[in-house]
């Protein structure tokens, strides 16, 4: 190679105020190495920086023989590029912990450091300028699910009204699992009262779009340029044309059991999943709608906004974003449910005003009960782990039965009392009228009445009361195996999301530009919920800033599409999707590389190169190290 | 100066790279005969890296990477095991005695591990070059 003639390659050596000369014979290295090599007592110093870029311009290559490269890279790199080096025609040999600081034998070290030195001189050899990118990112946001973690996710996001933020909620209305409460944990809020204005909020925000009967179906891309697929079922209700003012409700013919309301309670085929919700606007059960079978259009006659439209349909649509936010909540164990035993979400709907006895606690016969067991820790043995928001929440309802129906005996069946801090107050409270069974088991049946069987100090017993909830356990929701499917995510040992780390990116997913809220990782209250939420949209809304681009970087796979005989064989292998086949060869998107080097490996036709750790370099740092 | 055996590690700079310079800051010595190379990803390693290390007169070569699931690039430690397998027969049929290579899982915190399956590897190695492997 004629360019090799004309390299010159300088060799930086650190002593590192001792730590590495003491260990390290740096004269005997300089011997034994052909290159100019210029001796530093320490190179991260100002002093040392200083001597670096006033010798640098010499040289076209720059060997640093330092400390770890993980300590040290950005420092160098910021020299070499004041001097105009591109650094990739840098290297930089961990003499300090991987030489100096891992033996006592200097003559061993010395030998060692020789080595690791003629490694890095013969690799640079075959180094190339490298050329940094920075792509244009998208403002963007796709905001999936509507609860209380995406909805005040929006909010944040929104208040930089330069960005558009897309909110896909599922079902017909925005609010999840919240907005169906009465009252909050642990200070017994109103829920609605609180959760009505960030919803009225969300909804009136110009810069928010909001896709409610979507979801999404396929996604593309990464950090700063995604493009989403989206479904929509129709809704046959102009959100935009109706008041919400029920006409079209009271003139349906339909009658059916509401799911919303876990069928205590009927709907029409035109209907709102709950009075109250947001957007105001019904939806039309298409299934049981009788416009198709029997020509009814009775709603339509009723409606003087005209805001009905039976030629509504599914639809599909592209939605570009630079980041997406999942918060598409938990799931809950699915209890064994009768008439007078409710899951903790059903009686919640019991406890609502707005919900399907006005907030009144009834039996199905219309009568007041007696007495009422609450079973903690529903599914916690088959889901092998604590949900830790449900003994707060048994608390609650404790507290809104005895305040309602103040000489109802109520009964708690626990294992252990979870209950920090606020929430103890809550148990102080309640311990004064409800009593206390510790048991780890228990077995709940009808027979007219309930009977609770259960374990204590004293042995077995049995309890009969007129009523039991079950605190049902948090679970990871069904659904979303396919969203990290979509979106190729991980889930953690109990099924939920995982995170890129517990500790320090709690929000993040482990996929860049991907990030996570509220339910969808785990148990969690409406506080944490939002917490996360803010965090999330605070993580968006400093990595993709207005007028800065996406720095991308150069040290990513690349095709020869000469050597490229269209194989495939990458494809399949890249965990980022970034090995397309097109026009009969393979290429790789350099936005989405990752530049693990996988694909380059397993190339047949060695057509794919990994930058910076290309096949020659490998093989010349291999010669230098054993030779 | 004959100082023993010339062991090749190659190291994915999330786990194992991070778990030497790990080792390193503690002080924790492990023979000088390793010689670690950086690789993006322990998936990054080529069969032929390994061959070209024996051609070269290394007595030993260890693949470290991060643990199956930990993998910074989700499943390249996956694609290093299978190639390891592949590279077995390789060996064989070059002649090379396949206890010369051994693939490793080292996670970023396991500088005792690192230092340990080296110190053990190192010591395997002089063994077979003592005893005529
Ligand atoms: C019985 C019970 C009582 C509780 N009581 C309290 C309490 O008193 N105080 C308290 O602080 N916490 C309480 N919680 C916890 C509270 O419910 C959660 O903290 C909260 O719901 C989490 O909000 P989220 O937005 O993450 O999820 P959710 O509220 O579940 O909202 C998720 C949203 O995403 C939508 N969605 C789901 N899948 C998709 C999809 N594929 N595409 C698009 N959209 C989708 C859903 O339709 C929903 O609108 C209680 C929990 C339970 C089970």
């Amino acid at each position: 190679m004629s360019y090799m003639s004309e390299q010159r390659i300088g060799v930086y050596l650190c002593e590192c105020g001792g730590e590495i000369s003491n260990k390290v014979n740096l004269e005997k290295v300089t011997d034994a190495i052909d290159a100019r090599t210029i001796t530093l007592p320490m190179l991260c110093t100002p002093e040392g920086l200083e001597e670096i870029s006033k010798g640098i311009s010499e040289f076209t290559h720059v060997v640093f023989a330092a400390c770890t490269p993980k300590r040290i890279e950005k420092t160098f790199e910021d020299v070499v590029k004041k001097a105009n080096l591109n650094p990739y025609l840098t290297h930089i040999v961990n003499l300090r912990e991987q030489c100096a600081w891992v033996s006592e034998d200097k003559e061993k070290a010395t030998d060692k450091a020789i080595h690791l030195i003629k490694g890095a001189l013969r690799r640079i050899a075959y180094h190339e300028p490298l050329e940094e990118k920075y792509i244009d990112a998208n403002p963007d946001v796709v905001v999936v699910g509507g609860g209380v973690a995406g909805v005040l996710a929006a909010l944040t996001l929104s208040e930089d009204t330069n960005r558009r933020v897309y909110l896909i909620e599922k079902n017909p209305h925005i609010g999840g699992k919240t907005i169906t409460y009465e009252d909050l944990t642990p200070n017994l809020t109103c829920a609605p009262c609180l959760l009505a204005p960030p919803l009225q909020d969300v909804l009136g925000k110009p810069n928010v779009i909001l896709y409610t009967n979507a979801e999404v179906e396929e996604v593309k891309g990464t950090l700063g340029n995604f493009l989403l697929r989206i479904s929509q079922k129709a809704r046959y209700v102009d959100v935009d044309k109706c008041i919400g003012c029920n006409a079209c409700i009271e003139v349906c013919p339909v009658n059916l059991p509401n799911d919303f309301e876990y069928r205590m309670k009927e709907r029409k085929a035109i209907y709102f999943p709950y009075a109250g919700v947001l957007p105001n606007a019904p939806v039309i059960d298409w299934q049981n709608c009788l416009y198709e079978k029997e020509r009814c259009q009775k709603c339509v006659e009723s409606c003087v906004f005209d805001a009905i439209n039976f030629d509504d349909m599914q639809r599909e649509f592209d939605l570009k974003c630079g980041s997406v936010l999942l918060s598409t909540g938990f799931s809950t164990y699915p209890v064994r449910e009768g008439g007078r035993i409710y899951s903790s979400p059903k009686f919640e709907r019991l406890l609502a005003k707005n919900g399907p006895t006005e907030g009144e606690i009834v039996l199905p016969d219309g009568n007041k009960p007696k007495s009422i067991a609450i079973v903690h820790c529903a599914g916690r043995e088959e889901l092998g782990y604590c949900s830790k928001i449900c003994c707060s929440v048994a608390m609650k309802y404790s507290h809104m039965i005895h305040e309602q129906l103040p000489d109802c005996e109520i009964h708690h069946i626990y294992t252990d009392l979870v209950l920090p801090e606020m929430h103890s107050k809550l148990y102080n409270e309640v311990s004064k009228f409800a009593r206390f069974h510790r048991s780890s088991k228990f077995d709940v049946r009808e027979d007219g009445g309930v009977t609770v069987e259960y374990t204590d100090e004293e042995g077995n017993q049995k309890l009969n009361v007129d009523m039991a909830v079950l605190m049902s356990g948090i679970m990871p929701s069904p659904e979303l195996k396919k969203i990290a499917e979509i979106f190729d995510l991980k889930l953690n040992e109990y099924g939920f999301l995982e995170v890129s780390d517990m500790k320090l990116s709690p929000v993040e997913t482990t996929s860049a530009g991907v990030l996570a809220a509220g339910g969808i990782l785990g148990a969690c209250s409406v506080e944490e919920s939002v917490q996360q939420a803010v965090a999330a949209a605070g993580k968006v809304l400093s990595k993709l800033r207005h007028g800065e681009k996406l720095f991308v970087d150069p040290k990513v796979c690349t095709v020869d599409e000469e050597k490229c005989s269209g194989c495939k064989f990458c494809i399949p292998l890249c965990p980022y999707g970034a090995a397309v086949y097109e026009e009969e060869k393979c290429t790789i998107d350099e936005t989405l590389c990752q530049g693990c080097g996988v694909c380059a490996s397993a190339c047949p036709a060695k057509a794919i190169e990994a930058r910076h750790y290309t096949t020659e370099q490998i093989y010349a740092e291999i010669e230098g190290v054993t030779k | 100066m004959n100082n023993g055996p010339v062991v090749v590690a190659f190291c994915c700079n999330y786990c194992s790279y991070e778990a030497a310079d790990r080792a390193g800051s503690a002080k924790k010595n492990y023979p000088e005969n390793l010689r670690i190379i950086r690789v993006p990803c322990s998936g990054r390693v080529e069969p032929e890296f390994i061959v070209k290390a024996f051609e070269n007169g290394a007595d030993g070569v260890m693949i470290l990477g991060c643990h199956p699931g930990s993998c910074h690039f989700k499943t390249g430690n996956h694609k290093a095991y299978r190639r390891y397998l592949l590279l077995k027969e390789i060996l064989r049929a070059a002649g090379i005695d396949e206890e010369r290579v051994k693939l490793d899982w080292v996670g970023a915190s396991e500088d005792d591990k690192l230092v340990r399956v080296s110190t053990e590897f190192v010591e395997k190695i002089r063994e077979l070059d003592t005893g005529g492997g």
